[in-house]
């Protein structure tokens, strides 16, 4: 799960990291204590925020109400702004950067850090290796090894090497506890009066690890319109992705990858697919009724391919919850079905009473092809 | 021969008498699978389906030393210490089959077992079988004949659609390894496909990945890297998968043009392996490898509708 850069700072804070404060602009005031010139910050799930305009510079009350306004309308990559923050000015001396991401090629957690800060930090590490530096953290925060790698690679005092240190060390510890994937700090800021702060922040949260973690939202996520489809989908604990919504072919599959192959095959052979739909886990009679008569209930898909397997589901009581949806909302639709694994002849004989085409031992492409035969014969 | 298990591959399962531990249990016997002990902390004394339930892995062991293997079946929050217990208490072979394990622990546990020279497999698969000899995972036996093709594949539905297409045509199976569907796994496809390079009974090896991550094109380079010889088939799951959308797994998702089919498909295309545009395709190849190479890989009945 992605986080917003006040939602990170706040994190930030818990462990002991300096950051600016960085409040929420509600109205058309400035929030208390600021003062013009300030930065607005648009607060968005989207990298890249300067580049889209959404980090505005204001002299004014004038130029505040425009920014405001502007900022406010920004897409960046189909999100849209969720809030927008403000900062005061700062004087600073340098910009370094910090940040710690999960590299799962080389299944470890790595600590990336440069003093030649200001640049995008993929092109630093792909066009001057040498002015960023790798740490390895996943054991943890060895603060005399990073000292003394840090102090062979760059020009820093003793004292500024020993500061990034305690920072670097803190930012450690504040990953590990917030279960976080990528925790960064781009810039980290180096005042006048020589202290370091981090003035933005991009934190992601390993989803499985959400369940041991608190709610760290502080602006609810304003959600792109689900259509029908999904919305209903997502009442019932399935898993539904719009693909083509004039496609007249709907899938249902038991699984991510089997649903994923079953698109692509159909795609292959020349069909248009209208959806995507998993099952999921735990697939019961009640679980496959709904999804079979959100597949149904859609007026642009005419045929339908089940791809399902009984590993640790039943294709019995899978075949039980679609002829019921059948029943009620089939409407002459045609259904090509490709159901093995455990109870697999149960499962077979009630799919033969509604009539449904099957494969019993084939492959997918062979269900497909049955499907494109039964298209063109319409 | 086989790759990771056969016939004579002591085994145990950790989380033994817990829902999924005790239908697991069952169907492991069936499968004749040398399954010896279980684990699994206060039911120490206790037996599932026959087999002795051990307090700690160490206990366990204490009495079955030649087991090295185990199935983790514990549930998400319990992992980590299960795992690194595990390894400590000398298991080397270690399937973790639980879904939704904190990356983090992943990451811990899987750090571990590089240091102590211990083969991690998952988390979040279906684990390994050696057709007719041995599993140490909870597919269903039948839709998996023994036979001369390797399969690793990410995906658990894909591991079982693609192992039961090739077994009804009559194509069986050496060994497969469901390498599991998360950003930080144990052993990824390169370090699969190592193993199968050596094995005299596996004449052919099927990848199977998916969009998302970098373990399809770390495995190409593998293959370069290594020479191997033996013919690979690949097949890329989502090919139109719409950017940036979940479809399931953690590794599927892509963004920035990383970990797209288009970069997976030209790595594998460059280290000679022939990547196939659906599951059926790969049947129609393995079926003319075996017209060429003399038959051996047709090593079942055929089952037709």
């Amino acid at each position: 799960m992605d986080y917003l850069e006040i939602e990170g700072k706040r994190q930030l804070e818990r462990f002991g990291i300096p950051v600016n404060p960085t409040p929420l602009v509600e109205g058309d005031e400035l929030p208390a204590g600021l003062e013009f010139p300030c930065v607005l910050k648009g607060q968005i799930m989207a990298g890249h925020r300067g580049q889209h305009g959404a980090v505005k510079v204001v002299k004014n009350q004038e130029e505040f109400l425009k920014a405001k306004k502007e900022i406010e309308q920004i897409e960046i990559n189909g999100h849209v702004m969720e809030g927008i923050a403000v900062t005061g000015f700062l004087p600073i001396a340098e910009e370094y950067y910090l940040g710690i991401t999960l590299d799962a090629k080389s299944r470890a957690l790595v600590m990336l850090f440069t003093p030649f800060g200001g640049m995008e930090i993929e092109d630093l590490a792909a066009n001057e290796p040498e002015k960023l530096m790798r740490f390895d953290v996943t054991h943890g925060f060895d603060a005399g090894a990073f000292c003394a790698k840090a102090s062979e690679q760059f020009e820093l005092t003793e004292q500024r090497i020993s500061d990034v240190a305690g920072f670097a060390e803190k930012l450690t510890h504040a990953c590990f506890e917030l279960d976080a994937t990528t925790l960064e700090i781009n810039p980290l800021v180096v005042l006048e009066d020589g202290s370091l702060l981090a003035i933005d922040c991009k934190l992601v949260i390993d989803d499985n690890s959400l369940v041991r973690q608190g709610d760290y939202i502080i602006l609810p996520r304003r959600e792109r319109k689900l259509s029908p489809q999904e919305q209903d989908a997502r009442d019932h604990d399935l898993t539904y992705v719009e693909l083509d919504p004039e496609g007249d072919i709907g899938t249902m599959a038991g699984g991510a990858g089997i649903g994923m192959a079953t698109t692509d095959t159909i795609r292959h052979y020349g069909g248009r697919v209208n959806n995507f739909l998993d099952l999921g886990g735990g697939v019961t009679a009640e679980k496959t009724y709904q999804a079979m008569r959100i597949l149904l209930q859609n007026e642009n898909t005419h045929y339908i391919l089940v791809n399902v397997f009984g590993g640790i589901n039943n294709c019995a009581d899978m075949a039980e919850g679609i002829a019921r949806a059948y029943k009620e909302f089939g409407d002459g639709k045609k259904v090509v079905v490709k159901s093995r694994g455990f109870n697999q002849e149960q499962g077979w004989a009630i799919y033969e009473e509604l009539g449904f085409a099957q494969t019993k031992f084939g492959t997918t492409d062979e269900a497909v092809k049955q499907l494109m035969a039964i298209k063109e014969a319409m | 021969m086989s790759v990771l298990i056969d016939e004579t591959t002591p085994v145990m399962i950790i989380g033994i008498t817990g829902k999924q531990g005790r239908i697991h249990t069952k169907r492991t016997l069936e499968s004749g699978t040398k399954l010896l002990c279980g684990v699994a902390p206060g039911k120490g004394g206790q037996e599932v389906e026959g087999v002795p339930v051990f307090e700690t892995v160490a206990e366990a062991r204490e009495q079955f030393p030649e087991v090295e293997s185990a199935m983790l079946l514990v549930p998400p929050k319990g992992v980590k210490q299960a795992a690194l217990d595990a390894l400590a208490g000398g298991i080397k072979l270690l399937v973790i089959v639980t879904e939704f394990v904190p990356v983090l622990d992943a990451l811990a546990i899987v750090t571990d077992a590089r240091e102590r020279g211990a083969r991690v497999i998952g988390p979040n698969t279906i684990g390994i079988i050696s057709p007719g000899k041995s599993k140490i995972g909870i597919m269903p036996d039948y839709i998996y004949g023994k036979g001369h093709i390797g399969i690793i594949s990410r995906s658990g539905t894909l591991t079982h659609e693609t192992a039961s297409n090739l077994t009804f045509k009559g194509y069986g199976l050496s060994t497969c390894i469901g390498i599991g569907g998360d950003q930080v796994i144990g052993t990824n496809h390169a370090e699969a496909i190592e193993l199968f390079a050596d094995d005299p009974d596996t004449d052919a090896i099927v990848l199977i990945g998916e969009i998302g991550g970098a373990s399809e094109e770390l495995c190409a380079q593998k293959i370069k890297e290594i020479g191997l010889t033996k013919p690979v088939f690949a097949y890329i799951a989502g090919m139109y998968a719409p950017e940036g959308k979940r479809m399931g797994h953690a590794g599927a998702i892509v963004s920035g043009g990383m970990g797209t089919v288009k970069s997976k498909v030209a790595a594998l295309k460059d280290a000679g392996v022939t990547v196939c545009p659906t599951l059926g395709i790969i049947v129609d190849e393995i079926a003319a490898l075996n017209e060429r190479t003399g038959g051996r890989l047709l090593s079942l009945e055929p089952q037709v509708d």
